[in-house]
């Protein structure tokens, strides 16, 4: 959208690329590191190894439980994203499109759940949990992982819905549809690109997340990856072979699932999600 | 697009399930084995990664021994470890038996206060384990957990690099002092210290502090005899701050695991740890000889002394619903047998007296004697009196050695930060 | 009005509710009961003690104000610097995407991977690249000839906190790139096409046109900005551990509230009721912020 000569073009990759080069680098090491023994990464932090081998990968996957704590992650993560998006973009429309008393302090009390490390609150959560019969149990990660997501997600979906035109509404309205159904079949389908943008959020938040599952979960077939990761820091915290290995093991699934996403999330973002 | 994200989610959670259904299937294999009516299961909290293989063996002989007992052991990181045992008592889903921190120590003085911990006297045997390695689990007249581990620390050499230059283990500051020059002007690292790690940083002062101006000093210093603002206690700090020169450069950016690979690497000759680092140590490098020796005294014929403390001990839930199982398991625990497992797996020192140390392991053989023989009665760090308030020494040294070495205070003004500090509670020092 | 006719109007209400429900009981119920412990004296476990406003006394005027003024200090510090780096090379990238170059695409997804990254693990990698001795920013340096710059980047009193700064910067910096891309490619072109043709330079369009367009994006970004800059934990405990050494000199008020509600491993005293003070003080800076946040976004509504 601007008008540029050879040579800004030239200044403007270059520092996209620079910038580009930034970013991979430390990801680069990473990966590299998982091939290299510990004294390599030690004493000669720049070379590749000296011979590339899969024994740590294969040594991490097998003493971390990485598997059951992967099926963990990834089930926990689907159904909690799943109801956040669900459930914050009803109260989204809500809160963008209708007008009633208390919508300003509603939105406020909302919004209010940014602020507050959750970690303050875990005693009362944690007996909570306990008197519904739940702890120890992936239920209570979905209830607390949904809960944990509506915030943001309502901010950002509440901003975006006040950026679709009403007259899409005033026509379904007249012609009979149901609040739901107006939110459903009109609002839906034009929210998705700012639903996929709450999807990558929820899912960095949900997916990175070791706290709740450290204080709920007891039982090492019901751990999620976090978890598993925090185990293999306190592990391996000095055989950084496998410590590589295992982060990688945990790392790249997660951006592969973004890249394949980033179409519709970047396009989310950009359609103006955030005003 | 959808399409693909569908597709590619699909493949992974097959994956998951395929993967975790193999998993099951293994356990089903073992579970046969195990025994024929249902095992009383006793599930036990730690927060030592290194303790794995210790109860599996542990099981193993409770089951020679015709015990029907199955032992679970999770561990879940230092760090968050109070936490989630403290929520977990209180919300009834906690172990049967869980790891606790030393006494004195708020944390577990809280358990003892409210009933969390069964009292173990009359219940488990402790014949086995030493009255001072008691005592750091003892409150109110009774003893609320058995010990596992005893730490040394001082100061950790690379054997070659002293024999190689035909040095003897130091016996006064000053060879110390001198054998640092010499590796310097030779262009060797003489210490690694991990000056980010806070905590490292005290335990170095209260490891030097035993030695000079030593235990009875310290004895007056909580009976309120004598002050931290005294020369005796400033000094330590001055020849701290001016043993800097023979740390690594950048030291006070270096972690604990820095420090190991440094020094298990051959990149510096000393490290001022415990003896729980050697594991480290031999694992980044097989062939690293190692030595042991206590913190040099100032005065040629004082006596040096060490560092001793009990790093914890496995409590009981009163909650436990296998109670009989987990006394068995841990009076079995206290026993020399155990102790022998223990050590030969973690290469630490037992709790209990009479356990066979593993012959492989010259060090901790070393470190056991000297252990018995120059532990210092009294000491200003973990274990201390002076830790049963707020602010208490540890936090204060943690922070203030840090300053210290990076100069922006005086080894008089961390004096007196402690000093200060502590007189907020502790009354002998209000004097 | 009966209550059928209200319900009939206000029916739409019962779609918020859901997440009224889970929100007020798993978020805000847990917060508000936890923010009267700052009245008592509680270690986590036993009976709790009223103390009225003894922990505040302690916190602002007592022996934990110098902690807690010198982690406020940070925490603004940490929110100037952030700010900075985010907003200024954000606009800039964002601007350099808007340019139409081939390959934009790409550049967006890249720009955004750091952020998927779990802060446990930019912190290790970081303190990995920043290792004075043996990382690979200090080798680079050195093998450049700058051995001046190589420093001890996190064991630095001065260098800490702002290293730590740039890494959290460098994180975060795809979300605010796409924002302000999206702000950029939002704006009407006829505008700028009109202002070509008034004879206005590219650079003139840049700050005359599409900069004072930004603004509303920027307030926004600001407000998240300052709402997050005073939760900051996660990245100062992965690299500084909880006493947000060296000397507390990366010490924020989120690592004050962990060490004192949750650390010590044992021995030191925990004070839940002292822990939720620091998080009341920390909620009575932040919320009045999230209040203004409304007013601006209804306001510039009514503006159309």
């Amino acid at each position: 959208m601007f008008r540029l000569n050879t040579l800004q073009k030239t200044v403007i990759l270059t520092i996209l690329i620079i910038w580009a080069l930034v970013n991979l680098f430390p990801l680069g090491v990473m990966v590299v590191s998982g091939f290299k023994t510990t004294r390599e990464i030690f004493l000669s932090p720049f070379s590749f190894p000296a011979h590339w081998s899969f024994k740590s990968y294969k040594e991490a996957w097998s003493v971390a439980n990485f598997s059951t704590y992967f099926k963990n992650s990834i089930i926990v993560t689907i159904v909690s994203i799943t109801a956040t998006l669900f459930i914050a973009s009803m109260a989204a429309y809500v809160l963008a499109r209708f007008e009633f008393p208390g919508r300003r302090a509603l939105y406020l009390f909302i919004l209010a759940g940014l602020v507050l490390p959750v970690r303050l609150a875990i005693i009362p959560i944690f007996l909570l949990i306990r008197k519904l019969g739940l702890s120890n149990t992936l239920v209570s990660l979905y209830i607390v992982y949904t809960a944990g997501g509506i915030s943001f997600s309502t901010f950002l979906l509440t901003n975006f819905f006040k950026s679709i035109p009403m007259d899409i509404e005033d026509a379904a309205r007249i012609d009979g549809a149901s609040y739901f159904r107006v939110y459903w079949q009109i609002h839906l389908p034009l929210l998705r690109p700012a639903l996929a943008t709450v999807t990558v959020f929820n899912f960095i938040r949900v997916w990175n997340d070791f706290f709740f599952p450290l204080i709920f979960i007891n039982d090492n077939t019901k751990k999620t990856i976090p978890l598993g990761i925090q185990n293999f820091f306190g592990e391996y915290s000095i055989q950084w072979d496998l410590l590589f290995a295992g982060l990688n093991i945990a790392v790249i699934p997660i951006i592969i699932f973004f890249i394949i996403l980033s179409k519709q999330f970047i396009g989310g973002l950009t359609e103006g999600a955030i005003k | 697009m959808k399409k693909t994200i569908i597709v590619l989610l699909g493949l992974l959670l097959t994956a998951g399930i395929l993967f975790a259904g193999g998993q099951k299937d293994q356990g089903k294999a073992k579970a046969p084995a195990a025994a024929k009516s249902a095992p009383a299961v006793v599930k036990i909290w730690g927060w030592r990664t290194q303790d794995a293989d210790v109860w599996k063996k542990a099981q193993e002989a409770l089951q020679a021994k015709g015990e029907n007992i199955v032992i679970k052991y999770e561990t879940f990181v230092p760090t968050e470890y109070d936490s989630k045992v403290l929520l977990s008592l209180q919300g009834g889903s906690a172990a049967d038996i869980f790891y606790t921190r030393r006494l004195p120590g708020a944390r577990t003085q809280g358990l003892i206060d409210n009933g969390y911990l069964v009292p173990l006297n009359g219940k488990v045997d402790l014949k086995a384990i030493p009255e001072t390695t008691l005592n750091s689990i003892r409150s109110k007249g009774k003893v609320w957990g058995v010990p596992f581990a005893n730490q040394v620390v001082g100061i950790f050499y690379n054997k070659d690099i002293f024999d190689k230059y035909g040095f003897s283990e130091p016996d006064t500051w000053a060879q110390l002092v001198a054998i640092s020059k010499k590796l310097k002007a030779d262009g060797i690292t003489p210490f690694m210290i991990p000056g980010k790690a806070g905590w490292a940083l005290a335990m170095q002062h209260a490891m030097v502090g035993v030695s000079s101006p030593g235990s009875d000093w310290i004895g007056k210093l909580a009976k309120g005899e004598a002050k931290f603002t005294d020369p005796e206690f400033v000094n330590i700090g001055k020849r701290l701050n001016d043993l800097k020169v023979y740390y690594q450069k950048d030291f006070i950016a270096n972690s604990t695991d820095e420090m190991s690979a440094g020094f298990a690497l051959g990149q510096g000759a000393m490290v001022f740890y415990g003896i729980w680092g050697g594991t480290n140590w031999k694992k980044l490098n097989p062939d690293f000889h190692y030595g042991f020796f206590p913190v040099p005294v100032v005065k040629k014929g004082d006596k040096p002394a060490v560092y001793v403390y009990m790093d914890g001990a496995y409590g009981l839930n009163p909650a436990s619903k296998s109670m009989d199982a987990a006394l068995k398991v841990l009076s079995y625990a206290a026993t020399p047998a155990y102790g022998t497992t223990f050590s030969n797996v973690t290469g630490e020192m037992t709790a209990v007296s009479g356990a066979t140390l593993p012959k492989d392991k010259l060090i901790l053989q070393e470190c056991y004697k000297t252990a018995n023989e120059m532990a210092a009665a009294n000491t200003y760090w973990v274990g201390s009196v002076f830790q049963n308030g707020t602010p208490n020494v540890y936090s204060i040294l943690r922070e203030k050695m840090q300053s210290m070495y990076l100069g922006d205070i005086t080894p008089e003004q961390l004096a007196q930060d402690v000093q200060d500090g502590l007189a907020t509670w502790y009354k002998p020092l209000q004097k | 009005m009966t209550a059928r006719k209200l319900f009939n109007k206000y029916n739409y209400l019962i779609l918020i509710i859901p997440a009224l429900l889970l929100y007020t009981l798993f978020i805000a119920y847990p917060f508000i009961s936890s923010l009267f412990l700052s009245f008592f004296k509680w270690p986590g476990i036993g009976p709790k003690l009223f103390v009225g406003l003894d922990n505040y006394k302690n916190v602002l005027t007592g022996y934990m104000s110098r902690e807690f003024f010198r982690a406020l200090g940070h925490n603004f510090y940490f929110l100037f610097l952030n700010w900075t780096l985010s907003i200024v090379p954000g606009i800039i990238l964002a601007l350099s995407l808007a340019a139409g170059i081939r390959g934009s695409d790409f550049f967006k997804t890249i720009f955004f991977i750091p952020n998927t990254l779990s802060i446990v693990i930019v912190g290790f990698l970081w303190a990995l690249l920043l290792n004075p001795q043996w990382g690979m920013i200090n080798q680079v340096l050195k093998a450049v000839g700058l051995d001046v710059l190589a420093k001890a980047w996190l064991g630095d009193t001065k260098l800490a906190l702002p290293t730590i700064i740039v890494i959290t910067g460098w994180r975060g910096m795809g979300f605010y790139v796409l924002t302000f891309l999206a702000a950029v490619v939002g704006i009407d072109h006829s505008m700028l096409e009109a202002g070509r043709i008034d004879g206005a330079s590219e650079n003139q369009i840049i700050f005359k046109l599409v900069l004072p367009q930004m603004v509303p994006i920027i307030t926004t970004v600001t407000i998240l900005k300052i709402i997050w800059s005073f939760n900051i934990f996660d990245i100062v405990f992965a690299m500084e551990g909880t006493q947000g050494g060296p000397a507390g000199s990366t010490d924020v008020l989120g690592t004050l509230f962990y060490r004192i509600a949750f650390g010590g491993l044992g021995s030191s005293q925990v004070g839940m009721g002292l822990g939720a003070t620091v998080v009341t003080l920390i909620f009575l800076i932040v919320f009045p912020v999230s209040v203004l946040y409304i007013y601006i976004i209804e306001r510039r509504e009514l503006r159309g």
